[in-house]
């Protein structure tokens, strides 16, 4: 009786896992994120499951965020960093909310875009569920002490700009109806009650044949690239598509520009900032402040192709009177617009609007302006901590030699 | 001095405060472990010592506390199985579990297993300080060690203590003679007999106990407390705590004067221990078996003095140093600093000048 018992469990609970590994739809929601200074950070997630947390897209999105999973409020979002900019409280060093501690509370509040205006949300991150075409927002700012929720929104921007599904993606475009639907309402799928188990991985190149005919879903694919049939063989490995940007493209000596880039497609990406090819991650950023004109190289390399891209950074001397260095950089916010010549449509375009809200940034023009970045892939940043190196553990190793000793010493004694 | 309580109770007390405190401020599994070897190699020093010696209070103490130490042991196990499982979290995932199974179902990560790790790590180090703690000073040591302001506590805790176990040895007794003369305990009624016996005897101890301790002179020497000293007692007590109070208010919603806030809750912990400091000078006690301080007990004092003073500073003015979060987006390996780690090996010093069990035939 007891293992037919165990084996019927078993099967059932097997069927149930089962069921989730069916899925093989990507979907995706995209994520506006401002921060204290007015700088504003957009991704674009990707997830095979029906829907995933907030928080599970915050995590996707490859900015590196803090959080405490296990806080009485359900999971708390502590701090967002994205490349320079940076805000919030490191848990567990300090507390989550650490400058939320009486009437004054600044922290990260949650949006959700609805009808092309920002709610501001009622479940918890972990709580609520994201679909495709969704855009989550989220702000860092005081809150309202007495009206509730924040005083401070993200910008709208909406689901086409953030996520451009324009670019050839190998199986998600084969398996999608080329239906431009323009309108980012969230499509209307019949909500699974299981939990889903979103892949943050590349997307894999299996298609199968009888997908294409089951589409009743209308997905989002503003536009579709011509020529796109879906393909019943496993097609070949798709093209390499380098993402590079380098933003702003002139600085007066001294100061410095920022080097963003995404590669999908290969497997490994070396960076040539003149002084010598490093291995780089497929999709970073980084901060370059070099006292000469220079040239940066990355070129994505796979076992059967490689590509590369160049940009070159320009250095004009600084000008004569020292308490106006005001009217040189203006010419910078246009040209890193619109300059960029990359595969994919730069989404740059809507970071005019959006800075010129966030005033204090557009007109600074020392710091590199942080300029809105969209990635598929999503890439967990290094931690912050340092590494134990090898005089650290050699050190370890010895205090474990002689605490070891002496016990043994200590015990001897007392027989 | 007896040799049982090798050192003195206050540099064992010392002691046991440094090792608690180093082992709360951290979750750094290397210092952690360190800590534990060290705490690990002296209860070893002490069961050895207690084996080769001849007194029986000392023989059998250790040992006790071995199966609360195993049962930590278990639970550590048991902490990182539970972290392990129930929390999907974490880089580097090592298998999933399909996630519509009910809490366990998602990653299974490492650094969650790592952290169960540690946890448990953190737990079973404090069971093994007190039971150390325990076994080198028996209840009756630590029960003198209780200040003179709270001798009723004492008083009654050690009569419990002693109580206890003889009222369970009685409760035996009684049923063993009434099952001699037929008595079958069935329902509530019948259990009714052995209560009144058990009562009856409980009675017949207490007053036994209160005509020794008045023989002895229990409770002559207290001295009687003017109508002055009881206002003044009285007045300071609740300015102690209203101080107290203020500070904690203080610290909680004006965020902006710290040192406020710390400073209230210094005044009013200090005024609470003058006056009961004050209350406790009226009580003179007579000691018995009086305890003395050698050179050991000051090397002792100064090494755990040094640990709690290290790791207290550590905590104030770089808490980086003993920092150790295995999650994203902080490292999975934790840092090491070889000072630090001479540090957490300061609790193993008593198993050195621990002395050799003294020979069978010599007097302690």
């Amino acid at each position: 009786m007891r293992p037919k018992m165990i084996l019927l469990l078993a099967s059932l609970l097997l069927a149930l896992g089962w069921q989730q590994s069916r899925a093989q739809k990507y979907n995706h929601a995209g994520l506006v994120i401002r921060f204290g200074d007015g700088s504003v950070v957009t991704a674009c997630v990707q997830f095979d499951s029906e829907s995933i947390s907030g928080s599970e897209a915050l995590r996707l999105s490859g900015l590196n965020v803090i959080f405490d999973p296990a806080s009485s409020l359900g999971e708390t979002i502590c701090k967002i960093s994205a490349g320079s900019n940076s805000d919030g409280c490191d848990y567990p060093l300090e507390d989550c909310f650490c400058q939320c501690q009486g009437a004054d509370c600044v922290y990260w509040a949650y949006y959700h875009l609805k009808n092309n205006a920002w709610e501001y949300s009622g479940q918890g991150a972990s709580n609520y569920r994201v679909r495709d075409g969704d855009v989550e927002g989220w702000a860092w700012g005081p809150g309202n002490y007495y009206g509730g929720g924040s005083d401070v929104e993200p910008p709208v921007i909406p689901f086409d700009q953030i996520c451009h599904l324009s670019t050839p993606t190998p199986t998600s475009t084969s398996t999608l109806t080329a239906t431009p639907t323009p309108t980012p309402s969230p499509s209307p799928t019949p909500f699974a009650t299981d939990a889903p188990t979103p892949s943050p991985t590349v997307v894999k190149t299996f298609t199968p044949t009888k997908v294409p005919t089951r589409t009743p879903t209308p997905t989002r694919t503003p536009t579709l690239a011509p020529g796109v049939t879906p393909s019943p063989t496993p097609t070949p490995r798709p093209p390499i598509v380098i993402d590079f940007q380098l933003a702003p493209d002139i600085v007066i000596a001294g100061e410095c520009a920022q080097l963003q880039w995404t590669i999908r497609n290969a497997d490994t990406a070396l960076l040539d900032d003149g002084a010598g090819e490093e291995n780089v991650p497929l999709s970073s950023a980084r901060e370059v402040c070099p006292a000469h004109d220079a040239t940066y190289t990355l070129r994505a390399v796979r076992a059967d192709s490689q590509q590369s891209e160049s940009r070159t950074l320009h250095i004009r001397a600084p000008s004569p009177s020292p308490e106006s260095p005001e009217p040189t950089p203006p010419p910078s916010p246009t040209p890193f617009l619109t300059a960029t010549p990359s595969p994919t449509p730069a989404p740059t375009s809507v970071s005019t609007p959006t800075l010129a809200a966030g005033a204090p940034v557009a007109t600074e023009p020392a710091a590199p302006t942080f300029q809105p970045i969209s990635r598929l892939t999503p890439q967990p940043e290094p931690g912050s901590e340092g590494r134990s190196s090898l005089f650290t553990l050699g050190g370890f190793l010895i205090i474990l030699i002689a605490l070891m000793g002496g016990g043994v010493w200590a015990l001897r004694r007392q027989s | 001095m007896s040799s049982h309580v090798v050192f003195h109770p206050y540099a064992w007390t010392l002691w046991l405060a440094a090792g608690m405190t180093a082992v709360l401020v951290t979750r750094n599994p290397l210092y952690l472990l360190i800590l534990l070897l060290a705490a690990s190699f002296l209860y070893a020093a002490l069961l050895r010592r207690a084996q080769n010696s001849q007194e029986d209070a000392a023989h059998n103490r250790p040992m006790a506390w071995k199966t609360i130490v195993r049962l930590a042991l278990f639970l550590w196990a048991f902490t990182i199985l539970f972290n392990a499982l129930t929390v999907h979290v974490g880089d580097h995932v090592l298998f999933r579990l399909p996630a519509s199974w009910p809490i366990v179902g998602g990653p299974i990560t490492l650094e969650a297993i790592i952290y169960g790790f540690v946890t448990g790590l953190n737990f079973v180090s404090l069971i093994l300080l007190f039971a150390i703690y325990n076994s080198v000073l028996g209840p009756h040591t630590i029960l003198r060690m209780i200040p003179g302001f709270a001798y009723q506590t004492g008083v009654a805790i050690s009569i419990a203590i002693s109580f206890v176990p003889q009222t369970v040895i009685a409760w035996g007794e009684i049923r063993e003679a009434q099952r001699l003369r037929g008595h079958k305990v069935r329902g509530l009624r019948d259990a009714l007999p052995l209560f009144v016996s058990l009562l009856g005897y409980g009675l017949d101890r207490a007053i036994q106990l209160a005509e020794s301790m008045d023989a002895r002179g229990f409770g002559g020497r207290i001295l009687p407390v003017g109508r002055r000293e009881t206002w003044l007692i009285r007045l300071s007590a609740v300015l102690g705590l209203l101080l107290l109070l203020g500070g904690l208010v203080v610290k909680a919603y004006y965020r902006s004067l710290p040192w406020a806030g710390l400073g209230l809750l210094a005044a009013g912990a200090l005024l609470m221990g003058l006056n009961l400091w004050r209350g406790g000078r009226r009580i003179h006690r007579t000691r018995y078996r009086r305890w003395f301080w050698r050179p050991r007990d000051t090397l002792l004092a100064l090494s755990s003095g040094l640990l709690l003073l290290g790791v207290l500073l550590l905590t104030w003015l770089q808490p980086r140093a003993l920092f150790y979060y295995p999650y994203p987006p902080y490292d999975i390996l934790p840092t090491f600093n070889p000072l630090l780690g001479l540090l957490f090996i300061l609790p193993l010093l008593p198993a050195l000048l621990l002395p050799p069990a003294p020979a069978p035939d010599a007097s302690p």
